[in-house]
C-alpha cells in the first residue's frame, strides 16, 4: 500500500530531479528553445524524443497501466494555444519555475500569466465549455 | 554556449524521472495538472477532506445501499437493516468477496494528495536553482536573455506583455488539452496514449510554426 | 452504450461489486449516465470527491457525518428524494437522552449496554506531530 508520505517524497524527488534535468538540458534558455523549434539545433529535441523512446520501451516492459482519457474536443485547440504560448514565452508550465530559479525575474510574469490562464480555463470550462475529458479521476 | 548536457544525458535524465515516478506511485505526473490543483486549492482541499472520510469502502457501500431507497425506485430498505451493519446491508445476496480488490482499485483511482503537488512544484524550483548554481549559470537579471531580445522584442514593456500573453496561452491551452509537455509529452506518449500523441504532435507542430514565424518574419 | 467514465470512476468498482441497481440505472444506461452527478461535475474540470453519489447526494451526509466544512462539494440539486430521512441518525449525544433524570434506577452498567460513553470519539485530539505521522502513514 502506498502511503501519502511515500507519494509526497516521490513527488519531491521527482521535482528536484526534473528541475535539475530540465535546467541542465537548457529548456530554460529561450535562444536554445527557439533553435530547437526551428531545427537549427537538434540536441534538445533529441533529449525529448530520446526520453520518450526510452520511456515507451520501459513502460512496455514494465506493463505500466494507462490512464483513462480520450481525444476530446479540447485537445487540439488546447494544444494549438499551448504551442503558440510556448513559442512566444518559452515556457511550458515547468520551465518558468526553472527560469526563476536561475535568477531570471521576468519569468515571474510568465508564471502569473500561466496562473491566470489556468484559472480562466477552469472558469470557462465550468461556465461554457463543459468538456468531457473522459474521466472522473483526472 | 555548450555547457548544457549532451542529448543522451538529457534523454536519460528525463526518462529516469518519469519511469521512477510511474513505478513508485503507479500514477503519472503532470506539471500543469499540479498547477491546476494548487491554484484551485480551496476546492481541492474540500474534495480531499471528503475523500478522507471514506476510510474503507464498506462505508460507501453502506451509504449507497441507504441511498438506493429513493431515486432508483427500488423498494426502500428497512431502517433496521442499516445501523452499522458492517457494510453489506444492501441488495439481497451481494457478493461480499470483492472489497479487497475493490478498495485497492479505488485507491488507485484517487488523485495524489494536494500537498505532494505543492511539493512537486517547489522542488522543481529547488532543483532548477541547484542546477543553475552548480553550473555557474545563476545570474539575477531583468531580461530574458539575448535570444529573446533578438527574436521577440527588446523593449521591456513589450517583453512583459509577450510573456504574460504567452503565459496565459500556455495556462489555458495546457488545461484545455489536459496536459503539458510532461503530462502528455513524457508520461502520456510513454504510455502510447492516443490523446497524448495527438496533443504532443499538435503543440510541438504549432510551436515549430510559431517559432519559424518569430524567427523569419518578425 | 454506457458511461464513458467507467474505467476511471473510483465508485464504479463498488457499484459493480454489490449494487447492481445503481449500475443499471446510471452506468450501463443508454443516456442516463449523462445525468450522473459525478459525470456532470467532472465536466467542470474539477476533481470529483469519492463521496459524491451519482444522484448528487453526498454519501457522508447520509450517514450523519457532517462534511468537512459543513457544505457538500456540489449543490445537491433537486435530487434528494424522500426515503433518506426515515433512516434514524445516530444520536448526537450532546444532550442527554430524554428521561435521563427520571430514571428510577441508578445507571447500572447492565441494562444500558448500547449507550455510548458521553461523547463519540469523533474529534480525537492529537498533537500536530501525531497528526502528521497519521497523515504520512495513511494510504494515498
Amino acid at each position: 500500500m502506498r502511503t501519502r508520505g511515500a507519494i509526497l517524497i516521490v513527488n519531491i524527488i521527482t521535482g528536484l530531479a526534473l528541475g535539475f534535468t530540465v535546467a541542465n538540458i537548457g529548456f530554460g534558455d529561450y535562444a536554445e528553445l527557439n533553435r530547437m523549434f526551428t531545427f537549427q539545433d537538434l540536441r534538445m529535441f533529441l533529449s525529448f524524443a530520446g526520453a520518450v523512446a526510452i520511456i515507451v520501451v520501459a513502460f512496455a516492459v514494465l506493463r505500466v497501466r494507462r490512464v483513462p482519457g480520450r481525444i476530446h474536443a479540447g485537445v487540439v485547440p488546447g494544444a494549438v494555444l499551448f504551442g503558440t504560448g510556448w513559442a512566444i514565452s518559452g515556457g511550458c508550465p515547468a520551465i518558468p519555475i526553472v527560469q526563476v530559479a536561475s535568477g531570471c525575474m521576468p519569468a515571474l510574469v510568465t508564471l502569473a500569466g500561466i496562473a491566470v490562464g489556468i484559472r480562466l480555463c477552469r472558469w470557462a470550462n465550468t461556465r461554457y465549455l463543459r468538456i468531457d475529458s473522459g474521466s472522473c479521476a483526472r | 554556449m555548450n555547457d548544457y548536457w549532451p542529448w543522451w544525458a538529457g534523454a536519460a535524465g528525463l526518462a529516469l524521472v518519469t519511469i521512477n515516478y510511474a513505478i513508485a506511485t503507479d500514477r503519472s505526473f503532470g506539471v500543469s495538472g499540479a498547477w491546476d490543483r494548487v491554484l484551485h486549492w480551496r476546492t481541492e482541499r474540500r474534495v480531499e477532506r471528503a475523500n478522507a472520510q471514506v476510510t474503507d469502502d464498506a462505508v460507501l457501500i453502506e451509504a449507497l445501499a441507504a441511498a438506493t431507497a429513493g431515486p432508483l425506485g427500488a423498494p426502500p430498505l428497512t431502517p433496521a437493516a442499516r445501523p452499522s451493519g458492517s457494510g453489506g446491508a444492501g441488495t439481497p445476496g451481494p457478493d461480499r468477496q470483492p472489497p479487497a480488490e475493490a478498495s485497492s482499485s479505488m485507491a488507485r483511482l484517487l488523485p495524489a494528495p494536494l500537498v505532494s503537488q505543492v511539493g512537486l512544484l517547489l522542488s522543481i524550483l529547488v532543483g532548477g536553482w541547484v542546477a543553475a548554481v552548480t553550473s555557474g549559470r545563476f545570474q539575477l537579471r531583468l531580461d530574458m536573455g539575448e535570444g529573446f531580445r533578438q527574436i521577440v522584442t527588446d523593449k521591456p514593456t513589450e517583453m512583459v506583455a509577450a510573456l504574460f500573453v504567452g503565459g496565459v496561452l500556455v495556462g489555458f491551452g495546457t488545461r484545455l488539452a489536459g496536459g503539458c509537455s510532461s503530462g502528455h509529452g513524457l508520461n502520456g506518449c510513454g504510455r502510447l496514449q492516443p490523446v497524448s500523441i495527438v496533443a504532443t504532435a499538435v503543440f510541438f507542430g504549432t510551436a515549430v510554426l510559431v517559432s519559424f514565424l518569430l524567427w523569419k518574419v518578425i | 452504450m454506457g458511461c464513458s467514465h467507467i474505467q476511471s470512476c473510483p465508485l464504479f468498482p463498488l457499484l459493480n461489486a454489490s449494487l447492481r441497481d445503481w449500475r443499471n440505472y446510471y452506468c450501463d444506461s443508454a443516456n442516463q449516465w449523462r445525468e450522473c452527478a459525478r459525470y456532470q461535475l467532472s465536466r467542470t474540470g474539477q476533481l470529483v470527491p469519492i463521496t459524491l453519489l451519482p444522484n448528487g447526494v453526498d454519501a457522508m451526509h447520509l450517514r450523519g457525518i457532517p462534511a468537512a466544512d459543513g457544505s457538500s462539494p456540489v449543490e445537491p440539486g433537486p435530487v434528494t428524494p424522500s426515503g433518506f430521512e426515515a433512516v434514524p441518525e445516530p444520536t448526537p449525544a450532546e444532550a442527554p437522552p430524554p428521561g435521563w433524570g427520571f430514571d428510577p434506577a441508578p445507571p447500572a452498567p447492565g441494562p444500558r449496554p448500547a449507550r455510548p460513553p458521553a461523547k463519540p470519539p469523533a474529534p480525537r485530539r492529537y498533537g500536530w506531530w501525531a497528526r502528521l505521522a497519521d497523515w504520512i502513514s495513511s494510504p494515498a
